[in-house]
């Protein structure tokens, strides 16, 4: 449901029915998303489903990712272009920038790494991707909060050109690993960091939003999108 | 489940397919496979705006000769600008090399 939520976010934002916007939420159940051009391979698909964990392509590229459910936060920051305006690299390096910020307030120093990956101390800790339909930016990551080797292994499957002859405890990292902070407190500080100088105020979904979500959902939910390639 | 994931497998898999696969600078991947009929398919964690181009960047890559006098890398750079194409770790020049690699 979570990405049939930021879409339907992107429409309205899309149809001036809704302001830009800023998600932040987590996966319950866990989930593997993939991105729009992996192959499914990429997933190890009896694992999930034997484990339960729902497998959802993404409309954005970018590799999988695994949600943990007690383990990240997602973001999605929605608005129109002409915010972030045409050059998407640049709009990666400041949304992720917005990021950095959040991850500072809680004493981590960390930075971009183009394309779309935070990484402290060369470790990634944040990836993100972004999309761009119909005049409206959508760009969703992670930040890891604690990271579970095991279990990602177990429902990933990185070929060795991807990891490149490294172990994933070389390649990523957690704020748990960091810092002391509370899930309340990472939350606190995502939207200190991404709304400094800026008016917000917090709302829940629109009714159009919900009721448009549960349309988009269906695909997502398809065999023919998740197996498309 | 299992019924579309062997139909997503054997869309590319047929009695001779060639994969190639690549981590192109800026650590992303792409795998480019040649199907029976040799078709080119791409998979992998790269970056491609509008996403729905990719569909038709196969399709001109699958119709691409195997001309050496030819110059690939310039047709693909000119294909992908005439479709206001935007690749994020994935250049022409990867596609090329991997198109003539597939071709092998």
């Amino acid at each position: 449901m979570n990405m049939a939520i930021d879409e339907a976010i992107a429409e309205c934002v899309g149809q001036s029915t809704a302001p830009p916007t800023l998600r932040l939420y987590s996966w319950s159940p866990g989930a593997v998303t993939i991105g729009c051009f992996q192959s499914i391979d990429e997933v190890n698909i009896h694992n999930c489903s034997r484990y339960g964990i729902d497998i959802i392509r993404r409309r954005t590229g970018g590799g999988a990712v695994y949600h943990d459910p007690s383990g990240e936060i997602t973001y999605s920051i929605i608005a129109p272009e002409h915010i972030f305006g045409s050059d998407i690299l640049a709009s990666y390096r400041e949304i992720c920038g917005y990021v950095i910020d959040s991850l500072n307030i809680l004493g981590i120093k960390s930075y971009f790494r183009p394309v779309n990956d935070i990484v402290v101390r060369g470790k990634k800790i944040s990836g993100s991707a972004q999309t761009r339909r119909s005049g409206v930016v959508l760009q969703h990551g992670t930040i890891l909060l604690s990271h579970d080797v095991e279990t990602m292994f177990s429902l990933l499957r990185p070929t060795a050109a991807k990891l490149a002859n490294r172990s994933v405890d070389e390649l990523i990292t957690s704020i748990d690993s960091l810092v002391d902070a509370s899930k309340e407190e990472i939350i606190e500080a995502l939207k200190e960091g991404f709304f400094s100088n800026k008016q917000w105020n917090e709302s829940p979904l629109l009714p159009e939003e919900i009721e448009r979500a549960r349309i988009l959902i269906e695909r997502y939910d398809s065999d023919d999108w998740t197996y498309l390639r | 489940m299992w019924e579309k994931y062997n139909q997503a497998r054997d869309s590319r898999v047929g009695s001779r397919v060639m994969q190639v696969e690549r981590k192109v600078p800026g650590g992303k991947l792409v795998q480019m496979t040649s199907d029976s009929k040799g078709s080119i398919h791409l998979t992998g964690d790269f970056f491609l705006h509008p996403e729905d181009e990719l569909n038709s960047l196969e399709e001109f890559l699958t119709l691409l000769p195997s001309d050496n006098n030819i110059n690939i890398v310039e047709l693909i750079r000119e294909y992908i600008e005439m479709r206001n194409i935007c690749m994020i770790g994935l250049r022409p020049e990867d596609l090329a090399e991997l198109l003539f690699k597939v071709r092998i």
